[in-house]
């Protein structure tokens, strides 16, 4: 009996193995589908646009006031929060985990190729996540690297001494870190619901109407307020203590740390869930798409 | 003909009950209840008749409207584990075009859990049997559309899968080359795998094997012995088309050998229609005249208008 059980288990050991290999693969192979992609310049030109305005910034820093002066660390924190909070939270990221998660089913569909992954031995639920998680990975890296670039352009003006005590002394190091973890929370959730969206439509434009609600975000009654992510990603946002506070008293009262843990485990589980369901169901038609 | 049935010893590959397939309001298969038994069977149909309907309702990929399809005993949508046992060359002339022609079988070969030795090996022995090996590491994106056809059906082949479900496999091949694909299907019948293959072509269907399922119009026609349809073409010749650089000097050899039943040359002068009762005797004759006279022939199709002349005979047949 216990022979039986044992091998009864082995055989449970060697087929997770299995589906965890075939996940990998399809994570590799999804990965690779990404690069060199045009959708890749769009990740780059819109991950590398903020760099490019600090760059400018840093320029006319060093053209005005010269090179290795005393930086003024509050307006750089004020100028990093605002571009995270505005520029990342509301433009490059949404943009980004909008467009690369309503593809993740429709790039394989208009491609003709989705049969190659849906014809083989593998769930079309596992073909999904793996694919998920392919696009966390790369946008994921690629953003947190171009906001890590940023900072350090920021402070070429002032030298690589007065970045290294910014960050270590002043525990700047923590808030990057930080910043990162809310980047891979708001890829996860804009990705997550605009990966159902990619499987019932066709088209990326109900993303502007999306676009729309979540950017009205500070306009709207506090009780709307809730049932936009930005809202949870603003609460998430670290705060670097240098902005005046009137500044975002138009976000009205952020959520706690656990009402922020409530509603992503909430978004992710229903958007996966509804993709899952969405996907079980899906057939490969590719005439009428 | 119709509703002729075969008695078999063997166990059924594939069962296929009260089957139905619509798209809203157009119909893809109808009701089709039909028993595939292993070896080489034809899905013979004119263009539009349900074939790949059908094979993409085997494989998993389209869900029935109603009915049931049933491989080895086990439905077939949204069972992953009966992939594992299926191949399906599908008609999509799609790849992931980036990639080489072994890549694209290495990762796939991944997919469907093999380990990178095992999938690498495979891949290569599956390019080398479609004589694929010497292009192994061009990417995609620059094969000719015959070769991509091969890419698929190597792919298809690459594990010996149980059953190997192939969508016009010959289509976009030259002639050696649809030679040697039908070789190739053959040996992998006489192994005992099971095959299905679709075709417009009758002529195809015949070289690979005797047991048929004849769609049309999404309905079952008939199912059983290739012969019994072959003996109805008589009645209607087969038409080829040929595009060559003289078809008028093609025309008057075809003629002379009297290789044709009639010859019509295209209006544009760039090709000449000929019709034959016997296809085999003119496939000899034609690659004579080629080899003989050094006419360059760029295009040879067999038009599937006789096969669907048998259809229309069929279903008044039906109907009466």
């Amino acid at each position: 009996m216990s022979e039986l059980s044992h091998s009864l288990k082995n055989s449970a050991d060697e087929k997770n193995r299995q589906r965890f290999r075939q996940a990998l693969t399809i994570i590799n192979l999804s990965i690779r589908r990404y690069l060199f992609t045009r959708y890749m310049w769009l990740l780059i030109c819109l991950g590398l646009t903020p760099c490019l305005f600090t760059g400018m910034i840093a320029i006319a820093k060093i053209i005005h006031e010269g090179y290795g002066r005393q930086p003024q660390i509050s307006d750089m924190n004020q100028f990093m929060q605002m571009a995270f909070r505005l520029f990342y939270i509301h433009f490059v990221i949404f943009f980004v985990a909008n467009i690369f998660g309503f593809l993740l089913l429709r790039k394989e569909v208009d491609d003709r190729t989705l049969h190659y992954l849906f014809l083989q031995p593998v769930s079309k639920t596992l073909v999904i996540l793996s694919k998920f998680v392919a696009f966390i990975i790369v946008t994921w890296i690629f953003l947190s690297a171009t906001f890590l670039l940023m900072y350090v352009i920021m402070f070429i003006p002032y030298g690589i001494g007065v970045m290294a005590k910014d960050l270590f002394e002043s525990g700047r190091a923590v808030s990057l870190v930080e910043e990162s973890f809310v980047m891979l929370v708001a890829l996860a959730l804009y990705g997550a619901i605009s990966m159902v969206m990619g499987t019932i439509f066709k088209t990326v434009w109900y993303g502007m109407i999306f676009y729309l609600w979540e950017t009205a975000l500070p306009y709207l009654p506090s009780t709307f307020k809730f049932f936009t992510v930005s809202h949870y990603l603003q609460a998430m946002t670290p705060e670097r203590g240098a902005i005046p506070p009137h500044m975002f008293e138009l976000y009205g009262e952020m959520p706690g740390p656990l009402h922020c843990f409530i509603a992503i485990v909430l978004i992710l589980t229903v958007f996966i869930g509804i993709t899952v369901f969405l996907i079980r169901r899906y057939e490969c038609r590719y005439a009428e798409s | 003909m119709n509703g002729q049935t075969t008695i078999h010893n063997s166990t059924p590959v594939i069962e296929l009950k009260n089957l139905s397939r619509w798209y809203g309001e157009v119909l893809g298969v109808n009701r089709i209840t039909a028993t595939i038994y292993p070896g080489i069977t034809g899905l013979l149909g004119p263009n539009g008749a349900g074939k790949t309907t059908l094979m993409n309702l085997i494989c998993g990929l389209l869900r029935p409207s109603q009915g049931s399809v049933r491989i080895f005993g086990k439905p077939v949508w949204n069972n992953p584990k009966i992939l594992s046992r299926i191949a399906y060359c599908t008609q999509y002339d799609s790849f992931y075009e980036r990639m080489t022609s072994f890549e694209f079988l290495y990762f796939l070969l991944s997919v469907r859990g093999y380990d990178r030795a095992t999938a690498k090996l495979l891949a290569v022995q599956a390019l080398e049997r479609l004589k694929l090996h010497d292009v192994m590491n061009k990417r995609l994106g620059g094969f000719s559309k015959g070769m991509r056809q091969r890419v698929k059906v190597a792919l298809a082949l690459a594990d010996n899968p149980e059953i190997l479900v192939l969508d016009e496999p010959l289509n976009s091949l030259d002639v050696v080359g649809r030679h040697e694909m039908m070789e190739l299907i053959k040996s992998y019948g006489c192994e005992g795998r099971n095959v299905l293959i679709s075709s417009h072509i009758l002529h195809e269907i015949e070289e690979m094997t005797d047991n048929i399922l004849m769609l049309s119009h999404g309905y079952l026609l008939a199912e059983g012995d290739v012969r019994e349809v072959r003996g109805l073409l008589k009645q209607h010749p087969h038409k080829i088309y040929i595009r060559c650089d003289a078809p008028r000097r093609f025309a008057s050899l075809l003629f002379e050998m009297n290789g044709a039943h009639s010859v019509q040359i295209d209006p544009d002068s760039e090709g000449l229609v000929a019709q034959t009762f016997d296809l085999d005797t003119f496939c000899h004759r034609l690659n004579d005249i080629v080899l003989n006279n050094h006419i360059h022939v760029s295009l040879v199709t067999v038009s599937d208008e006789s096969i669907r002349a048998v259809f229309e005979y069929l279903t008044e047949s039906a109907h009466v």
